[in-house]
């Protein structure tokens, strides 16, 4: 190989620098349109919304699409929103920009797929959900607290940033707790409990001790940390007949952070 | 080193040519300011700058109540973190610009000293480029410089980053010169003394440019010492230590009295620094140690990959005239000394003047908070790079179409070769810090990337036409990440209604604005929390990418009478 066959050889390397500056052009033109227009949101939110039953869980995909939030208000209650998990809908329906797909949605059933412009609507069919006897979560107004007015569930970020709808706890050095009445004991304890990430970031939230009575029992206990991994915790209680259900949470220190629990009593297996 | 002996006409076109550039650069960000919504340390400084002139009021009036300890004290306290010469500049631009002339708006007049550095990073980049290498290198390395979108945003700002990297490449390149000339030794003094002054970066040049010239000494020295030519010179380091700290010190009123006290509470404010949150890859990033990639990865994805794969080819181009033949005489051929005097350790500046700057930002131990900002000094090298690279490519391609005059190829290459930096940058604004390059999806890509959007509440302008159409009379906002002082300034400029109140509580807000980052979900959760809603009346986007989100407090339900 001669000097002057090198050096024609990567003079052909040089070709490489026009082809990157087109794409680049042409990616960069691109970009932008992908954005669906507010007419494609429209029909896109009017499809899901003839499409959605009770049961079902609409989400978007890619998350950061906050904007299409303004289109399906009213499918997406608080509550679905600040879930922890999808093992309580019957199926989900996706709303997907650039063909994206949620996590949730993975391995799922597809049920019906429907293009609407630069929108994608998906709907999956779960593998089945559990049944729910009570849903700590939604019967609030049976709910005990020890005197103190409760001003309703809030949402906790965690420490992935995600929302979570959660029964809001005080954690004190002396055990603060919520107890319901007339709770129907023939299934399992599913919840999970959470810090929020602000607390954890500083160390300052836990560790923080959670513990379950039935019925003055007690039946279960989970201590939380700060960086501890979000597991569900479950409790198998299967008793016939209702009972009193208490959820008693204690910690070393009287710091104010955000902490708070969702559970239900349920029937069939969690995920 | 083609253009080292260029003398009388020909050097006075460079500076001609160098300053059209720069000026022409301070047009087109004068004629785009105002789109750019004011980032929450341009608040500080907005406050700083005229607090800092209240001070000159005093000292035309009496001199000697300027000096006393209290008065110095009243007026220079606040935002003492920083030195004074940008704040100085700002509140003179601002008295005269805007309040003595009436040229300009208040927040642009502010603005202006910055913009005039990033005008003169363009002036040196050409001059720099064509003494060492050609006009050509020059030219292209100033205008990939000036179109490099997060460059072009900053530039824009009253805040001290561009300020930084132009007093920076000014040292550099006024120590290379001094290597050869006393003069230009003296003036490199004189400039590390105004480096110190505009941020603390400037402590690291000595450093730097020690440990280069400790290398091209030794160098001349194995060559032989005065058989090979004159010794390089270390004039801009004597200098450097006689007109740094006079300079320092004469600029900043604060640090007369209690000196020593006040300067360790200058430093110790920077060595403990507070990380705040940055995102990256979906990570929170807001505690040592941060990622050694991130200030790689973050020039990777936001300078135009062109700009890239040029400062990459001509990092190889320059690097191919110190490779041995042999893989043995590595540590050899470093430390030979060849051509004239300011060729030797010419590439060597460069290669430190770029990686310095992105290294010192890789150190777990630093951090991150601040983005493609804080390693900008580097941006200036990598151009240079790039344009060694542009102009071979240019020569490539006239060596193919030899009928046409090679001026015109070239041309049509340079100008080729910077349209997508043109693109981007055109389409980033007035989302600087939002934008990345396409090649990773740009700003939806990072965004399902987990990368930032934003930081310092900026965006804010961008919904304020929004606000003043739908806020009612009197009603409050809660501004979210934008600073008080920010939130004045759009209402002194008159962006904003006069009624609509800046509500610092959310509780007594009707509107509340979101800044999209990804530990900002905590805040967003607030209002979810307190308003009942998870629903935006308004989003502003950049391509497809939620910024702003502004919140309407629902309407209260009627209470039912008490019976």
């Amino acid at each position: 190989m001669t000097q002057e066959g090198n050096l024609n050889r990567i003079h052909w390397l040089w070709l490489l620098v026009p082809a990157i500056v087109a794409a680049e052009v042409f990616l960069q033109w691109r970009i932008p349109s992908s954005d669906p227009s507010k007419e494609e949101w429209e029909k896109a939110a009017q499809i899901v919304i003839d499409q959605k039953q009770d049961g079902d869980l609409v989400l978007i995909a890619p998350s950061w699409a906050t904007q299409g939030r303004i289109y399906l208000k009213p499918v997406i209650a608080l509550q679905d929103f600040g879930r922890f998990e999808t093992s309580t809908y019957d199926r989900i329906i996706e709303v997907s920009l650039d063909g994206e797909r949620a996590l949730e949605t993975e391995g799922l059933a597809l049920e019906s797929e429907q293009d609407i412009g630069k929108i994608t609507v998906r709907r999956y069919r779960t593998g089945g959900s559990a049944k729910i006897l009570f849903d700590f979560l939604g019967e609030t107004r049976s709910m005990k607290t020890g005197g103190k007015k409760f001003r309703g569930n809030v949402i906790i970020i965690d420490h992935w940033f995600n929302p979570r709808l959660v029964v809001p706890f005080k954690p004190k050095k002396r055990p603060t707790s919520k107890t319901y009445k007339n709770v129907p004991l023939n299934g399992v304890i599913h919840g999970y409990a959470v810090i929020g990430y602000r607390e954890g970031r500083f160390n300052k939230g836990g560790p923080i001790k959670l513990e379950i009575f039935v019925d003055d029992k007690k039946v279960g206990e989970q201590l939380i940390n700060n960086f501890g991994p979000l597991e569900p915790f479950d409790i198998p209680i299967n008793r016939e007949g209702t009972g009193t259900v208490k959820f008693q949470v204690t910690s070393d220190s009287n710091f104010k952070r955000r902490f708070g629990l969702a559970a239900d009593m349920r029937v069939g297996a969690p995920e | 080193m083609k253009n080292v002996n260029r003398t009388g006409r020909s050097r006075r076109l460079d500076h001609a040519i160098g300053l059209t550039l720069g000026i022409a650069y301070v047009a087109v960000l004068l004629a785009t300011a105002s789109d750019i919504g004011f980032a929450r340390d341009e608040g500080f400084y907005f406050r700083a700058s005229r607090d800092y002139q209240k001070w000159f009021d005093v000292l035309g009036e009496d001199s000697s109540k300027a000096l006393d300890e209290k008065v110095v004290g009243k007026h220079w306290n606040y935002n003492h973190e920083h030195p004074a010469l940008m704040k100085i500049a700002f509140g003179f631009s601002d008295r005269i610009l805007h309040k003595k002339l009436d040229l300009m708006s208040p927040s642009t007049a502010l603005r202006f000293p910055a913009m005039l550095a990033a005008g003169l990073c363009l002036y040196l980049l050409f001059l720099w480029g064509s003494f060492a290498f050609g006009r050509a290198e020059g030219l292209f390395a100033a205008m990939a410089f000036a179109l490099m979108p997060r460059v072009f945003y900053h530039a824009h700002l009253c805040c001290f980053d561009v300020a930084m990297t132009a007093v920076w490449l000014l040292v550099f390149y006024l120590y290379w010169r001094s290597l050869a000339s006393w003069k230009f030794g003296l003036a490199a003094g004189v400039a590390f003394g105004f480096a110190l002054c505009v941020k603390l970066n400037a402590f690291f040049l000595p450093v730097v440019l020690g440990l280069h010239f400790i290398v091209v000494y030794v160098r001349w020295r194995r060559a032989g010492g005065k058989t090979l030519g004159p010794a390089p010179k270390p004039w801009a380091f004597i200098y450097g230590l006689i007109f740094g700290p006079l300079i320092f010190m004469a600029h900043w009123p604060w640090v007369w009295f209690s000196t020593f006290k006040r300067i360790g509470l200058y430093m110790g404010f920077h060595s403990r620094h507070p990380f705040y949150n940055t995102a990256y890859f979906g990570e929170n990033i807001v505690d040592a140690p941060t990622p050694i990639s991130y200030p790689f990865m973050m020039t990777l994805f936001t300078v135009p990959t062109v700009i890239i794969v040029l400062f990459a080819a001509g990092s190889l181009l320059r690097a191919r005239n110190h490779f041995p033949r042999r893989l043995e005489q590595v540590v050899e051929r470093f430390w030979q000394a060849r051509g004239p005097l300011l060729a030797q350790g010419h590439d060597l500046l460069l290669f430190i003047g770029v990686l310095f700057p992105i290294a010192l930002i890789a150190l777990p131990g630093v951090p991150v908070f601040g983005g493609t900002k804080h390693w900008m000094p580097a941006m200036p090298f990598l151009a240079l790079l790039a344009g060694v690279a542009a102009v071979r490519l240019m020569d490539v391609v006239s060596g193919v179409f030899v009928r046409i005059p090679a001026k015109v190829t070239g041309g049509v290459v340079l100008m080729a070769l910077l349209v997508a930096p043109l693109q981007q940058t055109v389409t980033s604004h007035p989302f600087g810090l939002a934008s990345y390059v396409p090649m990773m999806g740009g700003a939806r890509g990072a965004a399902s990337c987990g990368m930032l959007r934003q930081f310092w509440g900026y965006t804010t302008a961008g919904v304020i036409p929004w606000l003043n159409r739908n806020v009612k009379k009197g009603g409050g906002v809660w501004f979210h990440d934008t600073a008080i002082p920010s939130v004045s300034m759009f209402r002194e400029e008159g962006m904003i209604r006069r009624d609509i109140r800046n509500q610092l509580k959310l509780k007594s807000a009707h509107y509340a604005l979101v800044h999209h980052e990804l530990h900002m979900i905590r805040n967003e959760s607030w209002i979810w929390n307190l308003w009942k809603t998870i629903t935006p009346e308004h989003v502003l986007t950049y391509q497809g990418v939620p910024i702003v989100s502004v919140y309407k407090k629902p309407a209260a339900t009627p209470r039912r009478k008490a019976k």
